[in-house]
């Protein structure tokens, strides 16, 4: 349905895109997760026709939409990581400007007006200014919009950022409800891996420009199969000992968190006795031990060697 | 398209600060430069003088003997025709006006006692600003006036200068000098025949005043409503430009690519918008300055008709000065065109164009530069069509303004980033 075929942007000297290579099926959702700053706006601003690649070409059912925008545009809905409304203007006058200038007209107009509205959850409050509406309901209207001209594709541009767990928890549900209710073909960028892990069938990761990685939940953990995730939490942090970590042959990855170490070993290695060695040695108060198997967080930081929310 | 003018005319009468700075700014600048620069345009606190050549088509012994053979033929008293004969004798009114404007208003008037044609070649050159006319007859219409109270007063004919830019009241003020020694004269003269003092009018003379092409001159109120009305009608265009820029910013703008509309209805609708609130935003400081200061008054319908032809057309060159900007704040994603434009671009024109003050002022190269300038040439229009010229006068002024134009908007959709205008 969309693909891409080594997508290139270059800002100045700044590879912002790299070669990057991702389809989507119909009906399918696809999870594009990154840190900040990973090339995923910037991407799917091509994928949208909104930026012209430097190099690359990008197919919608097999034509090519960089030197044909018009193709995809009537058929796809964007959302925007800022919220691409008027502020002065209520939510129903906002959805449905939009949706006159997506060439809706007289009751068809105004059913798919409360239709979304119905969607968001924000019919009894639609006379309401936008810039009245907490940063949740502003996010739900963005959406609305893109719905508005029910399109074959919805892409969303981390549009869950900034806004309390309520709404958040709304719009993944929603999103949710699109893909398997109304068959509707979703890219969702995000930063957030749970957000990923419950929305998306097949996940990209992506990072300094370039897709890293990419698979279902599973294949993406299974890369991760053999070993396991040890978290732990110190009373002071040590330099010493995180060293005489990183100095034992089976530890394999060593990375800070917030309150400790996150150490990933190979399964089943019997590794604990070691680390309270070293740990008594170095003189580092372990609070706390947690062991579990790899998340797609832990596969992330396998791969890149940082969190997502660097 | 209508979408999107309906759209931006909401979005503008939502935001309030805008909507005073569009509408009520202008109206209390005017009200401020009316008052305080009152002197700029001739009022008596001022210091600039008033070229005027005085044209004398009168012979007061003429008249007299005119005069004295009217009031043989008259049924009155012999005694009290020699008292006025004596009294006629006394009062010289072409030497009462020429010491008035040669003596006593030297802060106003700088005079130059010449003969009509010579006088017509100096306004004509622009070397004077007007020509004060003794017509024929006048002596003899003013003594019957004044000394018999039969016939309607004299009639003073002041012609001013089409490049003249100064205010009635200045005018008013020579008149009205005139008057009152004409009147002190006839008093004593009569007071010396022991004859009764009878009231006189205070309309001792009327003055007949035109431009080139019979207008009045306009008022200081007149002028400023004007002058901001043509300054301030550039901070609709800077706003939308502003506006514009938000859209961008916040990829509303991208919404509106995406939905397969051609950007430029998006430039189109802003252009419709501007032209609509441009001409609201002039209308509304005319109407409010001719009811609270009675600016513009008495106005003929023909003037009203000329005079919102002229703001059509203005609005149509603010609307594609705002496309300009517009297109500029789109391609460079920079807001800095509107707020330069804005902060200083304004300012710039409106010296030139004469919303401060009068262009007559300057010297000649920037007095031309500033008559190409759309607010310059639609303020010159604007001071003609408000002293009554025909439309034939001002069209000169129409097409130029019609071309600068054409060339701005033609300017802005070549500039216009279509394709992708988040590109």
């Amino acid at each position: 349905m969309l693909e891409t075929e080594s997508l290139r942007k270059v800002y100045k000297n700044k590879v912002a895109v790299d070669e990057v290579n991702i389809y989507l099926k119909e009906g399918e959702s696809v999870g594009l997760l990154g840190p900040n700053g990973a090339g995923k706006s910037t991407l799917i601003s091509m994928i949208a026709t909104l930026l012209k690649p430097s190099s690359g070409k990008v197919f919608w059912e097999g034509q090519d939409i960089i030197k044909n925008p018009h193709i995809i545009r009537p058929t796809l809905g964007m959302v925007p990581q800022e919220i691409a409304l008027y502020k002065e203007l209520s939510a129903y006058e906002n959805v449905k400007f939009f949706g006159k200038i997506y060439r809706l007209k007289g009751k068809h107009l105004e059913s798919r007006v409360q239709e979304v509205l119905e969607i968001v959850g924000l019919k009894d409050r639609q006379k309401e200014l936008v810039k009245n509406y907490s940063g949740g309901m502003q996010r739900r209207i963005n959406i609305a919009v893109a719905l508005l001209h029910e399109p074959d594709i919805i892409i969303m541009d981390e549009p869950t950022v900034g806004i309390d767990p309520q709404s958040r928890h709304y719009i993944l549900e929603m999103v949710k409800r699109l893909n398997e209710e109304k068959g509707m073909t979703v890219l969702y960028t995000s930063h957030y891996m749970e957000e990923v892990e419950k929305l998306c069938d097949r996940i990209y990761i992506m990072d300094n420009g370039k897709i890293i990685a990419t698979g279902t939940k599973d294949e993406l953990v299974s890369i991760l199969s053999s070993e396991e995730t040890i978290d732990l939490v110190l009373e002071e942090s040590s330099s010493a000992f995180e060293d005489a970590l990183r100095a034992e042959e089976h530890v394999l990855k060593v990375t800070e968190t917030e309150k400790g170490l996150k150490l990933i070993v190979p399964k089943q290695s019997n590794q604990l006795t070691t680390i309270f060695h070293l740990a008594e040695k170095h003189q580092a108060a372990i609070q706390s031990v947690s062991i579990h198997v790899p998340s797609l967080e832990d596969v992330f930081l396998h791969l890149t060697g940082r969190k997502l929310r660097d | 398209m209508v979408n999107f003018f309906l759209k931006d005319i909401k979005l503008l009468l939502r935001d309030r600060t805008e909507l005073l700075v569009i509408f009520l700014m202008p109206f209390i600048l005017m009200l401020i430069l009316g008052f305080a620069l009152k002197g700029v345009l001739g009022g008596g606190e001022s210091t600039r003088e008033l070229e005027v050549a005085l044209v004398e088509e009168d012979n007061s012994n003429e008249g007299k003997t005119q005069f004295i053979s009217y009031l043989e033929e008259q049924e009155i008293p012999t005694i009290a025709k020699e008292q006025i004969i004596e009294a006629s004798n006394q009062i010289a009114i072409p030497s009462i006006i020429h010491t008035i404007l040669t003596k006593e208003l030297t802060e106003i008037v700088a005079v130059e006692l010449t003969d009509k044609e010579a006088a017509d070649e100096k306004l004509a050159a622009k070397e004077i600003d007007a020509i004060i006319t003794i017509p024929e007859g006048f002596t003899y219409t003013t003594l019957k006036h004044v000394l018999l109270q039969e016939t309607e007063a004299a009639n003073l004919l002041i012609k001013k200068g089409e490049h003249a830019v100064f205010d009635s009241s200045i005018v008013e003020n020579i008149l009205s000098q005139i008057a009152q020694s004409i009147n002190l004269e006839t008093a004593i003269a009569k007071e010396s025949q022991s004859t009764e003092i009878r009231p006189t009018s205070d309309e001792v003379i009327k003055r007949e005043t035109e431009t080139i092409t019979n207008g009045e001159p306009v008022s200081s109120m007149e002028y400023y409503s004007i002058g901001m009305a043509v300054m301030f009608a550039f901070f609709i265009a800077s706003t939308m430009a502003a506006k514009s820029y938000s859209e961008q910013t916040q990829h509303v703008l991208d919404r509106i690519i995406l939905s397969g509309r051609h950007p430029l209805q998006f430039l189109i609708g802003k252009l419709f918008a501007v032209i609509m609130l441009v001409f609201f935003q002039v209308n509304v400081l005319f109407v409010l300055s001719s009811l609270i200061m009675q600016s513009f008054q008495p106005i003929s319908w023909q003037t009203i008709g000329i005079m919102e032809l002229i703001t059509f057309f203005y609005a149509l060159a603010i609307s594609a000065i705002a496309c300009l900007l517009i297109a500029l704040t789109l391609r460079l994603r920079s807001q800095a065109v509107s707020s330069s434009f804005t902060s200083g671009i304004v300012s710039v024109l409106a010296l030139l164009g004469g919303s401060f003050t009068p262009i007559t002022t300057f010297p000649e190269v920037i007095q031309m530069i500033g008559s190409w300038t759309p607010n310059g040439m639609t303020l010159r229009a604007y001071m003609l069509a408000s002293q009554g010229l025909p439309f034939a006068d001002i069209v000169p002024y129409v097409i130029r303004l019609s071309w600068i134009t054409v060339f701005i908007f033609i300017l802005s959709v070549v500039l216009f980033p279509n394709r992708r205008v988040a590109a």
